[in-house]
């Protein structure tokens, strides 16, 4: 049953592959890859473009971080066999300029199941032939979510093992891991250091660079910071508005951010969950939200269908979905 | 005389700024190396660095107490915190009664994301980060052992990092 649903998987590759050039499409098949220790979660990166693919792996073989590009091209990250650790647990990835990418981690030196287990909160970057060119121990700091600049400066969202609070959440690091710029303080927030880990409805907080502005998305509070990439705070904008109109509207309980992403117009495309108030099954839209946070559009109207999964958006705003060739395989239709 | 003792103080200060730079490169050698690392593979990284090094939060002094108290994914079960498991609905995922499930965690559909709640009504066990022994702080890496059947034999499923991932570890059984 296995190999019939493989070859049928390779076969639906075969056919998407060979109109790639033509279409700019993005294939990943994690068929291909030596085993790790859990699924590959796809993150899409408009510079390039490139689908890029982390997972969490214990074997100095199994590739952590895979990239795939437009042109059929793809490179792989071993950071196990790079840094002789036991596992590496990848929490963000993010694509640079040069066409590497930056990984933040947690490093474990020992079997998991031994623990005790020394362990190294790292951020690594990748040149774009694979070879790894910094390893910087950010101890105390454990970063959730990374972005780069164009300059290849790294920006890291997370929160710290420190006693003395508050302490800011969000850091700029340079090219060559100097604490450049530290933004974000966690007294910002009524519970403090919590917000970066603390939300059921929301997912996971994130930072995005578009357009030479950062992006930082607070789950827990429904918030959106933008910051120069120097660091200078511009906007604090609540999304709140936005999600009550579109309860409203839909009639919905209450409604939930899957993925969103900053267009060029600073405005929001993001894909919610709408929780209908007659407990009838939730519907999925895609919607525009206005820079002051409130509601502009529905761009795909809310739906019961199973839907696709947003990825994020090309350079000229246009969505990108991922979609499925079997089980192993992805696909991202950039699109002409 | 003079000259002599100037001479004396200017090798002195030189070979106490070298030992200081030598400390500095071979702590921070120490911070990115594997914990067991020989003194001679930590020389090897600290002289002819295969990539760029840094601790961009610590000085000298950090570098030093961490090197004497190194960070390790400490607690385990059966240390219970009260938290439980708790999935978060995702529309990528088929759907189970009101929510939507991915509990293979396939590529195409992602993985069923869970959070960890304090509930203070079951006592599973999670585990945590921390500096041992006497700062142990549980941060977001709280793991704990899922109730969901792993579709790979001979495999467990564990939350992971968020993740619920297929494992061949022995882990151990979460208690009732």
């Amino acid at each position: 049953m296995r190999i019939l649903e493989s070859t049928c998987a390779t076969f639906l590759i075969l056919l998407v592959c060979a109109p790639s050039a033509r279409t700019q499409r993005v294939v990943f098949d994690a068929s291909k890859e030596v085993k790790g220790d859990g699924a590959f979660h796809p993150v899409w990166d408009p510079v390039g473009p490139r689908l890029i693919s982390y997972r969490d792996v214990s074997r100095p073989d199994a590739p952590a971080v895979e990239e795939s590009w437009a042109d059929g091209k793809k490179l792989s990250f071993y950071p196990v066999r790079d840094l002789g650790a036991n596992y590496i647990d990848v929490w963000s990835v993010a694509g640079s300029p040069d066409g590497g990418v930056a990984i933040a981690a947690i490093l474990g030196f020992a079997a998991r199941a031994n623990r005790p287990i020394p362990v190294k909160s790292v951020i690594l970057t990748y040149d774009g032939t694979g070879t790894l060119r910094n390893v910087w121990n950010v101890q105390p700091y454990h970063p959730h979510a990374l972005a780069v600049d164009a300059n290849g400066e790294v920006f890291a969202l997370g929160h710290a093992d420190l006693q003395n609070k508050p302490y800011p959440l969000l850091i700029k690091y340079s090219a060559l891991g100097e604490d450049q710029g530290e933004y974000l303080s966690s007294n910002l927030f009524s519970d403090g250091d919590k917000v970066i880990d603390e939300d059921l409805q929301n997912g996971e907080s994130r930072i995005f660079i578009r357009d030479n502005l950062l992006f930082t998305w607070i789950a827990a509070t429904e918030e959106l910071f933008t910051f120069s990439v120097d660091g200078a705070a511009l906007a604090r904008t609540s999304l709140s508005p936005a999600l009550t109109t579109m309860a409203d509207l839909s009639s919905s309980a209450r409604v939930s951010i899957f993925e969103l992403q900053p267009d060029r117009q600073r405005g929001i495309v993001a894909q919610v969950q709408l929780w209908p108030r007659d407990g009838s099954p939730s519907q999925v839209a895609l919607v525009k939200i206005a820079p002051n946070g409130t509601f502009e559009k529905w761009i795909e109207e809310p739906s019961a269908a199973h839907s696709r999964r947003f990825l994020g958006l090309t350079s000229d705003d246009k969505p990108l979905f991922l979609e499925r060739f079997g089980r192993s395989a992805v696909a991202v239709n950039v699109g002409q | 005389m003079q000259f002599k003792r100037m001479s004396i103080f200017v090798v002195a200060i030189s070979l106490f700024w070298l030992a200081g730079r030598g400390a500095s490169a071979l702590l921070v050698a120490k911070a990115i190396a594997p914990p067991r690392a020989p003194f001679s593979h930590l020389l090897r990284l600290a002289l002819r660095p295969p990539y760029r090094m840094a601790t961009p939060h610590r000085n000298l002094l950090a570098n030093f107490r961490l090197t004497l108290i190194p960070s390790v994914e400490a607690c385990s079960p059966p240390t219970c915190t009260g938290e439980e498991k708790k999935a978060i609905s995702d529309p990528n995922c088929p759907q189970d009664g009101n929510a939507y499930y991915c509990p293979d965690c396939t590529l195409t559909q992602g993985c069923t994301w869970y959070a960890c709640k304090y509930t203070g009504t079951h006592s599973y066990c999670s585990y945590a980060y921390g500096t041992p022994p006497a700062r142990l702080v549980k941060t977001t890496q709280v793991r704990t052992t899922a109730p969901i059947p792993c579709p790979r034999p001979k495999h467990v499923t564990i939350f992971y990092g968020g993740k619920i991932l297929c494992a061949s570890w022995n882990l151990p059984a979460r208690p009732s």
